[in-house]
């Protein structure tokens, strides 16, 4: 959060295989909003303050990676590019799936039975180090 | 996971064609290399070079013509040149030297689009 308590900044690491190199840009970004006059902050974006979809729209969290999509605004003195920004994605790439606990799922355990006779409908949830399998009888 | 790619109209000029040898490689490659610029919504412009695949045979762009560009992007952390490799360029049709070249054969796009792919650090 900035200092006029409204606009929101955060860094984004780019990389990218320029002139037979890996070369990594640094971005930084600027949440903006209306009646703020200043841009407090290297290579920033910009949320455009003139358009209210980007006031619900959270900081990305650190570690975190985005994509974004925009076009240049300027640039400062000190060479910090400012972009607008007109497309973020948020905790972009793999996501861990949450294990269950080592106390195991919340619902209670039972004891499972051998059957000779297939029950049906039965569906097993994936994903999961356990199965649950609901069927139609009780 | 990172990449930042800008893709747009450009206006080259300044074309020239060298050959390029890659680190820990003995093959030469051939490059295009323009002198454009990325211009911003706010009406300024920031210089970039473009370096483009140069086929054999293959011919300098004349200066001031548009083409559309897809391109990697490297954005110094100064003041310095933007350096863009091209993952493909097309040159729009018409001659650069008309007068109405730009009024009636271009779209009305010059602010190039970036896209990006990176973490927050912090």
């Amino acid at each position: 959060m900035l200092s006029d308590k409204v606009s929101k900044a955060f860094n984004v690491i780019c990389s990218e295989f320029v002139r037979d190199g890996m070369k990594t840009s640094t971005v930084q970004y600027v949440f903006y909003f209306p009646n703020v006059s200043k841009w407090l902050i290297s290579f920033r974006c910009v949320y455009d303050g003139s358009c209210p979809r980007w006031t619900k729209t959270p900081t990305p969290n650190v570690g975190s990676t985005i994509q974004f999509f925009g076009t240049v605004k300027d640039i400062t003195g000190t060479g910090t590019i400012r972009m607008n920004i007109e497309n973020i994605v948020l905790n972009v790439g793999h996501q861990e799936i949450s294990a269950p606990s080592a106390a195991g799922p919340s619902m209670p355990l039972k004891k499972r039975k051998f059957t000779a006779f297939a029950t049906s409908p039965v569906y097993v949830i994936l994903h999961t180090n356990y199965y649950v399998a609901h069927s139609n009888d009780s | 996971m990172s990449s930042l790619v800008t893709f747009g109209f450009f206006t080259v000029a300044e074309g020239i064609r060298e050959p390029v040898q890659k680190p820990g490689s003995s093959t030469t490659t051939y490059y295009c290399f323009y002198t454009t610029s990325m211009q911003c919504s706010s009406g300024a412009s920031l210089p970039a070079k473009l370096r483009v695949y140069s086929p054999f045979n293959d011919t300098i762009l004349k200066d001031n013509t548009v083409v559309f560009a897809i391109s990697c992007a490297y954005f110094p952390p100064t003041q310095n040149t933007i350096l863009l490799d091209a993952l493909h360029v097309s040159a729009l049709p018409g001659d650069p030297k008309d007068n109405d070249y730009e009024a009636f054969h271009l779209p009305d796009c010059p602010i190039p689009f970036v896209i990006g792919v990176g973490s927050v650090p912090f």
